[in-house]
């Protein structure tokens, strides 16, 4: 599971978003009756971006490949992996997005599609209500986990970018305040 | 001890001009390392502009082909401060008054910011 020993700021997101053990249980236990629907989720995720001016101009040209990269990545989800390879492979995405020019704006709202569409296939295939709950509860939380490692790292791009350290961001942002994590 | 002997660095500059109102050393992380500030200005907040501004004035030297960065300046309506890299893990940060003449001040800084990189 996760490898977090000198990572004080994704332990506590950890302790309070809450996916554990269990959780990985769960979303291998379910992984056979969702990973058929990904393919689907995936063709409505490209519908809806592409009826969106903004987020169309940045998919001319390679939707064919980044919707391969982005059904990949949804899949993976469901490996059970979420070590230090899971941790290393959002960070990479917030790192590409940097250079991309995709801005957090366009992720956020994905991953809230994205935890719509898979309560959804949730509620649809899995008809024990209790399964059904810890299914959605676990999906959800490792969403909430990957968007936070992809933000975080796209920050400390952009702010690398700057020649600015994640310490002296922490002492701009709170200068005369009680200091506060990254 | 280090400590001491930068502060005295900084007691000699700010002595050498009335219009230098306060100096500060600050690793490039924005840590005060040493400072001579006046009673009202806050040693973090000085240390974390002066930091940002010293690795904004490193990139725009970069980007702009400017060569290696030697010094920032901001004039204000109350006068000016200036940052001069302090070798390569420190900024001295000079707050000085409008009506300086700034030509002998960077002078002065820049001999001490070479003498504080000495100590480092
Ligand atoms: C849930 C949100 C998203 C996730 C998890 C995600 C994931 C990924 C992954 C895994 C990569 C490949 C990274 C690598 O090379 O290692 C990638 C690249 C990329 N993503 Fe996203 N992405 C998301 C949202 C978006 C959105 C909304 C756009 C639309 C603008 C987008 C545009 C791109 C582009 C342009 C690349 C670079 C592809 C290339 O040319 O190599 N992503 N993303």
């Amino acid at each position: 599971m996760m490898t977090t020993a000198n990572d004080v700021n994704l332990n506590t997101f950890l302790h309070v978003c809450g996916f554990r053990l269990e959780d990985r249980e769960t979303i291998l236990r379910i992984a056979p009756i969702i990973l058929p629907h990904l393919g689907r989720v995936t063709d409505r995720f490209y519908d809806l971006l592409l009826q969106d001016e903004r987020i169309a101009e940045y998919l001319e040209g390679r939707i064919d490949l980044l919707k391969k990269t982005h059904l990949g990545w949804l899949e993976s989800l469901f490996s059970g992996d979420y070590g230090a390879d899971f941790i290393q492979r959002q960070e990479k995405i917030g790192e590409v997005h940097v250079n991309v020019r995709v801005p957090p704006l366009f992720v956020a709202a994905s991953m809230s599609f994205l935890r719509a569409e898979l309560s959804s296939v949730i509620s649809q295939y899995i008809l024990d209500r209790e399964e059904a709950g810890q299914s959605t509860r676990a999906l959800l939380g490792l969403l909430d986990l990957c968007q936070y490692l992809i933000d975080r790292k796209y920050n400390e791009t952009l702010m690398n970018n700057l020649g600015i350290s994640q310490t002296l961001l922490v002492r701009l942002q709170t200068t005369g305040k009680k200091r506060a994590a990254s | 001890m280090r400590e001491e002997m930068i502060k005295s660095v900084l007691s000699d500059l700010n002595s050498g001009s009335a219009d230098i109102e306060a100096s500060a050393v600050i690793s490039l992380d924005g840590l005060t390392m040493a400072s001579m500030l006046q009673a009202n200005m806050d040693e973090d907040r000085v240390g974390a502009m002066a930091a940002a501004m010293l690795s904004l004035g490193d990139r725009t030297a970069i980007e702009l082909a400017r060569g290696a960065l030697d010094q920032v300046m901001i004039k204000g309506s109350n006068g000016y401060v200036l940052l001069i890299h302090a070798g390569s893990e420190a900024v001295l940060s000079v707050i000085v008054r409008d009506k300086a003449k700034l030509g002998l001040i960077f002078l002065d800084a820049t001999r001490a910011a070479n003498a504080i990189a000495n100590l480092l």
